[in-house]
């Protein structure tokens, strides 16, 4: 039987372990404290009906019926630039159905900027007061957002989508989606 | 009350490059995507404001020393509360504004409640982010609809989380964050008391009583020293 008094020596180094723990968890490669898990979860996302880039419209009810990816993007946002090459491979290379929404924007520079870094979309909405985003919880541009056949948010990218991201997350839930 | 009001001017630097309350019209300068914070408060006036009183009105040799220590600390305290005013200036725009006074302040009391996302620690009723003038043109909307204010709350919750809320709810996820520090301190004081309990008494701390032998020894060796 250890004395009592020798266990409570223990305490500190207890205590400061467990605060190491906290500490290593927080400082883990890839960890964002600033990122938040989006409300919207596994909800319909809300209804929207926007006038087009080119003249055709987006619209919710339209991208029902298959998974999709909607990246809400913006001509002043510097890290959507760094994202555009992502973009444009999973356009190019996976064909997957990409739209992007222009978050309070001129059209004017979102087409100066998809005709200088190259088009992704497949469509591209206009939400020049940001009223889309509001009912979406976008916080801050780039933020992509999956959705599934049926029109639920399944999940959300906060920042620019980055290869590992999309290798490890984004084209096995795709996967996913398509077999349900 | 004058430098309370050049802090509020400073903050709600944006104020007039937006006309529409619902964003942004031509020629609005975009937020930055994240981490805009309001420019820091009338500093220099805070600052004059305290030297002006104490060294320039007030000849040393008129005052005891203690005495201006105290005048010197008074006046910076105070600074330090106009300063703090300022810093905390609502950043509502004027075209933001409802008309009603009443809902008006019904919606800036819910909106110091809730978190600016992108600053994440002021309010947006503080906050000049993008987000945060959306979030209250939004919160002003649903009560001019005739929502409640747990209606309007629970609204914005849904599109942005709990995370919204500058005071999170008292539920069982959060009942650590709540009661921990409570429970933390009854700890102490049961560790306390209990140390105090099993402390061994002065009384009982002091050294055994002489044996017989250890007496006679002592009388011995006290005798010698009288010789």
């Amino acid at each position: 039987m250890i004395p009592m008094r020798r266990v409570l020596y223990l305490v500190p180094l207890l205590l400061f372990m467990v605060l190491a723990g906290y500490f290593v968890l927080a400082l883990r490669p890839g960890y964002d404290p600033h990122e938040l898990p989006s409300a919207m979860i596994d909800k319909e996302a809300p209804a929207f009906d926007l006038a087009g880039l080119d003249g055709k419209g987006l619209a919710l009810d339209a991208l029902k019926g298959n998974p999709v990816l909607i990246n809400f993007f913006a001509s002043w946002c510097v890290p959507c630039r760094e994202e555009q090459p992502v973009l444009m491979r999973l356009a190019d290379q996976e064909h997957v159905p990409l739209y992007g929404i222009d978050y309070k924007d001129q059209p004017e520079d979102a087409q100066k900027l998809l005709a200088q870094f190259g088009d992704p979309y497949r469509r591209v909405g206009l939400d020049p007061d940001g009223q889309v985003g509001l009912n979406f919880g976008v916080y801050g541009v780039p933020e992509t957002y999956v959705l599934d056949r049926t029109g639920h948010i399944r999940k959300r990218f906060v920042g620019p989508l980055t290869a590992e991201e999309v290798n490890k997350e984004l084209l096995p839930l795709l996967t996913a989606l398509k077999k349900s | 009350m004058r430098k309370v009001t050049a802090g509020r001017l400073g903050v709600q630097r944006s104020g007039n490059a937006a006309p529409s309350p619902l964003g942004c019209g031509a020629g609005c300068v975009q937020p930055p995507a994240r981490g805009v914070r309001p420019p820091p408060g009338p500093f220099a006036e805070g600052v004059s404001f305290t030297t002006g009183t104490t060294a320039a009105s007030y000849p040393s040799a008129a005052f005891p020393r203690a005495l201006t220590h105290l005048r010197v600390a008074v006046t910076t305290l105070f600074a330090l509360f106009l300063l703090s005013l300022a810093v905390h200036a609502f950043a509502v725009e004027p075209g933001e504004r409802l008309a009603d006074p009443k809902l008006e302040a019904r919606a800036e009391s819910i909106g110091q409640t809730l978190r600016c996302l992108v600053c994440q620690n002021e309010s947006i009723e503080e906050s000049n982010a993008g987000l945060a003038h959306d979030i209250r043109v939004l919160l002003r909307q649903l009560l001019l609809k005739g929502d409640s204010d747990a209606q309007a709350r629970a609204a914005i919750v849904a599109r942005y989380g709990e995370f919204v809320l500058l005071k999170p709810p008292v539920q069982p996820a959060t009942y650590v964050l709540w009661f921990a520090p409570a429970g933390m301190l009854l700890i102490g004081f049961a560790g306390i008391l209990l140390w105090l309990r099993h402390r061994p008494s002065a009384a009982d701390a002091g050294p055994a009583p002489l044996t017989p032998q250890e007496e006679s020894r002592l009388d011995t060796l006290l005798r010698e020293a009288d010789h």
